[in-house]
């Protein structure tokens, strides 16, 4: 195995960097919510709570997770954790979430936010009779 | 009687990485977090194991990685819970998938661990997604595809200097 940068490296290099950057533009385009939002909490892969992020106000729940308590406020349009026992409490410094490609993880808590979309039209797309 | 002291001389050299691999992986654990998307780290402890490929092969690279998670994780205290079983799962899988590609032989150190971080990030996202029946996690990959890339550079530019210098002061023709 060689240890100078190669041609192959370079063109691996390349083709990965112009995937991702693709794929990023990609998903912020296609994923991108304009409308009412909601945050659902999710703990033990089982939905425990519901912000709604197209109301104004502040709202806050609090959930005893696998590491303890776990507080998570809302304040107008974005969610964010303020409290929790982890490691490296990474969701707590994660701060604010407003954005489905956003979503807040505390692996140790075994919980996350996702951030979600809501559909409010109504019609009917297709009725049997 | 020369295989023997070779053969003693390799479990030495392979333990005393596997102690270093181990100590920088727990040291990266507890302090070092590159902020800028949750959960990226450098993966400092690939240093160890581009290293151990140069010199060993395969093998040993993939029996080194497998007990440096297994033993960090021990001593952490996070045996069998959620980030051992992300971490090692990853592991095994981008381990299984690296051996045609370093048989193939194309690479340099750069490449190759540049691939490495690319499928440990990709089983990483893949095991998360399984574990939590949710695919919202695929979005982060395209990050981490760039994170690796950058992360593994680095990593490689950290590994050539260590051989560069252990071969040029200690290890010329000492190792195999």
């Amino acid at each position: 195995m060689k240890l100078k940068l190669n041609k192959l490296d370079i063109l691996l290099t390349i083709i990965i960097s112009i995937l991702g950057i693709i794929l990023i533009f990609l998903s912020f385009k296609y994923t991108h919510i304009s409308g009412d939002k909601v945050a659902e909490v999710y703990y033990k892969n089982k939905l425990v709570y519901t912000f709604d992020l197209s109301s104004k106000g502040n709202d806050s729940f609090e959930i005893q997770a696998a590491n303890g308590p776990v507080k998570i406020i809302k304040e107008d349009d974005h969610v964010r954790v303020v409290e929790e026992n982890s490691k490296r409490h990474l969701c707590s410094l994660q701060g604010w979430s407003d954005e489905t490609l956003a979503p807040i993880v505390c692996l140790p808590n075994e919980l996350y936010i996702k951030i979600e979309g809501v559909d409010k039209n109504d019609d009917v797309d297709v009725f049997i009779k | 009687m020369i295989n023997h002291f070779t053969s003693i001389k390799k479990l030495v050299f392979l333990a005393l990485f596997l102690s270093i691999a181990i100590i920088v992986n727990i040291v990266e654990n507890i302090s070092f977090s590159v902020f800028i998307i949750p959960g990226i780290k450098l993966g400092l402890a690939n240093i160890v194991t581009v290293f151990i490929l140069y010199y060993f092969g395969y093998k040993e690279m993939f029996l080194i990685n497998v007990l440096r998670v297994f033993l960090a994780n021990l001593i952490i205290g996070t045996l069998f819970s959620t980030p051992f079983i992300i971490a090692m799962g990853s592991c095994l899988g981008s381990m299984i998938l690296m051996y045609p590609i370093i048989k193939v032989n194309k690479f340099s150190i750069f490449g190759i661990s540049m691939i490495q971080a690319l499928l440990f990030n990709f089983f990483q996202i893949i095991i998360v997604c399984w574990l939590y029946q949710n695919y919202i996690f695929i979005y982060y990959f395209p990050y981490l595809m760039i994170s690796g890339i950058i992360t593994g550079y680095l990593v490689a530019l950290c590994a050539k200097y260590v051989i560069l210098i252990l071969n040029k002061n200690y290890l010329k023709g000492e190792m195999g």
